[in-house]
């Protein structure tokens, strides 16, 4: 292991930034909750909804925008010492869940 | 008319995944393996590896694998994902989807991923970070898989 | 099925070139200490990588002939109707530059398992480089004309 000049405050935030970040993300896209959307064909952003006429809508960069927004502020606002209670398994148990959870909400794509 | 462009990030997001799944598979099979033994094998020098000090190579080739992924896929979005409803091959369209949706876990994961390998008092916790480095190599694995099939259905012009 | 067959050209290709570029890239090390993460990808034995990256090859050529003619059927014909006459020449340098790699494979395994390897060192050098450089070029023109039209 290497002894890198990290804190242990910036460890813990990191840690909760790992575990937050699939959380928000999967609630996300399953609630179709979108900072703003881009809309490739025009090249533009927007924070609404466009008519047809602007193509298709894409909700993919303000998922990751929110996720990473919220895991920062929610990595920072954790208290240190409630973090280092956290159990360590949690930081592959989380994105697991997520990850599963995943492939079962996409066999939407299986019933068309 | 297929643009020079499209072309050359496509090519090149598929270069980067290259070597993040040369990386990410000699640390998993390194991790999963037994204690190494010196040996003249093909297989055994792939697991005889270092497999810590791949980490920073894994993190920031993941980093600009996705940006790049990220810079190509408006150009799916309107030009493949529209064609593949269009014949309604929805496995393919979904497949994508999923894609779309480990990368960015993969993304919110590599802080862990990092803290894991290379922190100093995270040595004692072997099981997680076995863990975490399968999920992030299945993960590539699965993206590459699909980007490549779907580029085989079509690609981006 | 014949998108299958791809895929597993494609992965056979990309083990190959993960061995032909640790070996390509050792034989242009001077001997030091490997402290970054570049050297310690070049700092390999490169004896160790000779028969992995001949089965490899063959076993990528002998997929990439099988679906060869499937190609031709389906992606040359329409690269001839799209008049991309610069992508069918990158293909022929492609299927050109594979037979020449397997040519090279038996006397490059010569001089890596049966020569010793404090002789013929830039012999060795040169012809393992240049199976380096036809691997990538054919994985990256493979990558292109995969991304023009592939095989479904």
């Amino acid at each position: 292991m290497n002894n890198l000049l990290i804190s242990e405050r910036m460890i813990s935030r990191l840690i909760v930034f790992s575990l937050v970040f699939p959380v928000i993300y999967v609630v996300l896209y399953y609630n179709e909750l979108a900072l703003f959307r881009f809309y490739p064909l025009v090249g533009e952003l927007h924070l609404n909804i466009q008519p047809t006429t602007f193509g298709p809508a894409m909700t993919y960069y303000g998922w990751l925008v929110i996720a990473a927004i919220v895991g920062a502020v929610v990595a920072f606002a954790v208290p240190h010492r409630w973090a280092l209670r956290l159990w360590a398994g949690w930081s592959w148990l989380v994105p697991l869940g997520a990850t599963l959870f995943t492939f079962i909400y996409e066999t939407r794509w299986l019933l068309h | 008319m297929y643009s020079m462009w499209s072309t050359i990030l496509v090519v090149t997001h598929g270069i980067f995944a290259v070597g993040l799944i040369g990386a990410l598979t000699h640390q998993v099979i390194a991790l999963w393996s037994t204690a190494p033994t010196p040996s003249d094998n093909f297989f055994a020098r792939l697991r005889n590896v270092r497999s810590g000090s791949y980490t920073n190579a894994v993190v920031i080739l993941y980093l600009l694998d996705f940006a790049l992924g990220a810079v190509i896929y408006a150009t799916y979005r309107i030009e493949v994902r529209p064609y593949l409803e269009d014949i309604q091959f929805y496995v393919a369209a979904g497949s994508f989807e999923t894609k779309e949706h480990l990368a960015a876990l993969g993304l919110g994961l590599l802080p862990a991923y990092w803290l894991f390998w290379k922190a100093p008092g995270f040595s004692a916790h072997g099981n997680e970070r076995k863990y975490i480095t399968l999920l992030l190599a299945f993960f590539v694995w699965w993206n590459f898989l699909v980007g490549h099939i779907l580029n085989n259905i079509r690609g981006l012009p | 099925m014949i998108a299958f067959w791809d895929l597993v050209h494609a992965l056979l290709a990309i083990g190959l070139l993960g061995a032909v570029t640790h070996q390509g890239l050792s034989v242009w090390r001077k001997p030091a200490p490997a402290r970054a993460f570049i050297d310690r990808f070049r700092a390999v034995n490169g004896g160790g990588y000779a028969n992995a990256v001949c089965v490899l090859y063959v076993l990528t050529f002998a997929l990439g002939s099988f679906i060869y003619p499937q190609f031709v059927l389906d992606v040359k014909g329409s690269l001839i109707d799209y008049g991309m006459r610069k992508t069918i020449f990158l293909f022929q340098l492609k299927e050109h530059v594979a037979v020449t790699g397997l040519c090279l494979l038996p006397v490059y395994w010569h001089f890596w398992r049966t020569v010793p390897l404090t002789e013929d060192v830039g012999v060795r050098k040169y012809l393992t480089t240049l199976l380096m450089v036809a691997t990538w070029w054919n994985l990256v023109v493979g990558h292109v004309l995969n991304n023009v039209k592939g095989l479904v």
